[in-house]
């Protein structure tokens, strides 16, 4: 980068950045911090803290600089294991009823769409009500539109083979000049919002899909997330998490590993909401 | 035993490295006093089986870590696959799902580079066979922090280029054959 830090700048400006732009930078892990703040700087061409903190005044800069925090490199039915699994989920106890799902964050849409597109095969797109919270405009505004933040839609297609859809990726896709964009009908249940991620919903879920997003954030602050979660689900809802993330203590007496290898918890049925 | 000079062990490798990493794990001594960080370019997709397979002949415990696991001394951490896997200061790892670095994920340099800053002068990098590049900038940024780096003799190599574009960019401190890393890392732990 351009610019060097030390270990304590770092924290200083983490810290800054948290007050100024009312994300949790200051939470964030130590590379995960350091090396997209790198990246920023030196793709903005920023040789100063200073400039930066100037530039940030700036809102349409804040909120490109907010979206480079969150990563939207993903792909559509990335684990297919964990599809198939929500799928049966879905299929065998929601057939006919209402349900509600909550993405705390996202800023690409293929988690979304991958979740839109199953709910089209299975026929009920119509009883589920979807949330989609992004920490940014840009990337509210990019799954409005259906985009696709990664075009490798060969992945995509193997990844939906491997979830074994009924129909071809490409009916669910059109072309535009931004790439590949989803069927506009399948968003018509979702709504969206600009929130950070320990924004309380109003409202109780029956699942709440994360896979991948805390991994960006140091050990304190899953707790303080998996609290709002905890109090966002229904008793008996699903709480879906990366294939390489842990549900620790102190939520093991309330919720309960019903998938080990795709890490899909099931909150106990019995507690009260 | 002597307390060892270096806190840990990272260890990258691509095509034809598996079974250089297979037989290095069955030489290292039991009481190994170092972590052991392996980043091998993996099929994305196939989640299982690599480290089962690597397991069958290791001495140490192997893991496929968790995001935010410690890194715990004589075990053996193998990144998983589709993530990158990077060190951090509090001596655990934070795993990512950012995009591909020299068109993997995980990426050796990411796990490289990490490692580095982290552990600096006590740590040893060595870069096994492969076929592209990653792991050279990794490798310079363990250098550049006065790290030991240590390339697979080319001439063992299944593919070459890997340990080349390491030294096209730094002069490693060691080039070993497969045999002689692990006598000498073994001898760290004597």
């Amino acid at each position: 980068m351009a610019l060097g830090f030390n270990i304590s700048e770092l924290r200083v400006l983490s810290e800054q950045l948290s007050e100024k732009l009312n994300l949790p930078f200051k939470q964030m892990t130590h590379s995960f911090f350091k090396r997209r703040l790198g990246q920023f700087i030196e793709m903005n061409g920023i040789r100063k803290v200073e400039q930066l903190m100037e530039q940030l005044d700036n809102e349409a800069f804040a909120d490109e600089f907010c979206h480079y925090f969150s990563v939207d490199t993903t792909e559509l039915f990335r684990d297919a294991g964990f599809w198939r699994h929500l799928r049966k989920i879905i299929n065998e106890q929601y057939t006919g009823a209402n349900f509600k799902v909550w993405f705390p964050q996202v800023s690409s849409g293929e988690e979304l769409y991958s979740l839109l597109i199953l709910l089209d095969e299975l026929k009920c797109i119509d009883k589920a009500e979807i949330t989609v919270n992004s920490t940014s405009e840009l990337g509210v505004e990019r799954i409005k539109k259906g985009l696709l933040g990664s075009k490798k839609m060969d992945v995509n297609a193997y990844n939906y083979k491997r979830f074994e859809g009924v129909n071809s990726l490409e009916d669910y896709f059109n072309e535009s000049e931004e790439g590949p964009c989803i069927e506009s009908s399948l968003l018509k249940n979702v709504s969206f919002g600009r929130v950070g991620f320990d924004t309380v919903l109003d409202t109780k879920c029956d699942f709440i899909i994360m896979r991948n997003c805390m991994l960006y954030y140091a050990r304190d602050y899953h707790t303080e997330v998996k609290n709002i979660i905890d109090s966002t689900l229904l008793s008996g809802g699903y709480l879906c998490l990366g294939v390489k993330e842990q549900l620790a203590t102190p939520f093991d007496d309330r919720f309960e590993c019903i998938d080990t290898k795709e890490k899909i918890y099931k909150k106990f049925k019995f507690l009260r909401d | 035993m002597v307390r060892p000079k270096y806190k840990a062990v990272v260890i990258g490798g691509s095509a034809g490295s598996f079974s250089v990493v297979s037989k290095l794990l069955s030489q290292l001594r039991e009481d190994f006093p170092l972590p052991v960080i392996i980043c091998l370019h993996r099929l994305k997709h196939v989640r299982s089986g690599l480290v089962e397979s690597i397991r069958l002949k290791s001495k140490l415990e192997v893991i496929e870590p968790n995001d935010k696991e410690q890194i715990m001394a004589g075990k053996v951490y193998l990144a998983p696959s589709n993530y990158h896997m990077f060190v951090e200061y509090d001596g655990t790892f934070s795993l990512s799902t950012e995009k591909p670095l020299n068109h993997s994920r995980p990426s050796i340099d990411h796990t490289l580079t990490s490692a580095a800053y982290v552990y600096r002068n006590k740590l040893i990098g060595i870069v096994l066979t492969g076929a592209n590049k990653d792991g050279a900038k990794g490798m310079k940024d363990i250098a550049d922090k006065k790290g030991l780096t240590i390339i697979q003799d080319p001439k063992t190599c299944e593919m070459d280029t890997m340990p080349k574009s390491v030294a096209r960019l730094i002069k490693p401190d060691k080039v070993l054959s497969p045999d002689e890393i692990s006598t000498f890392l073994n001898q760290l732990a004597i």
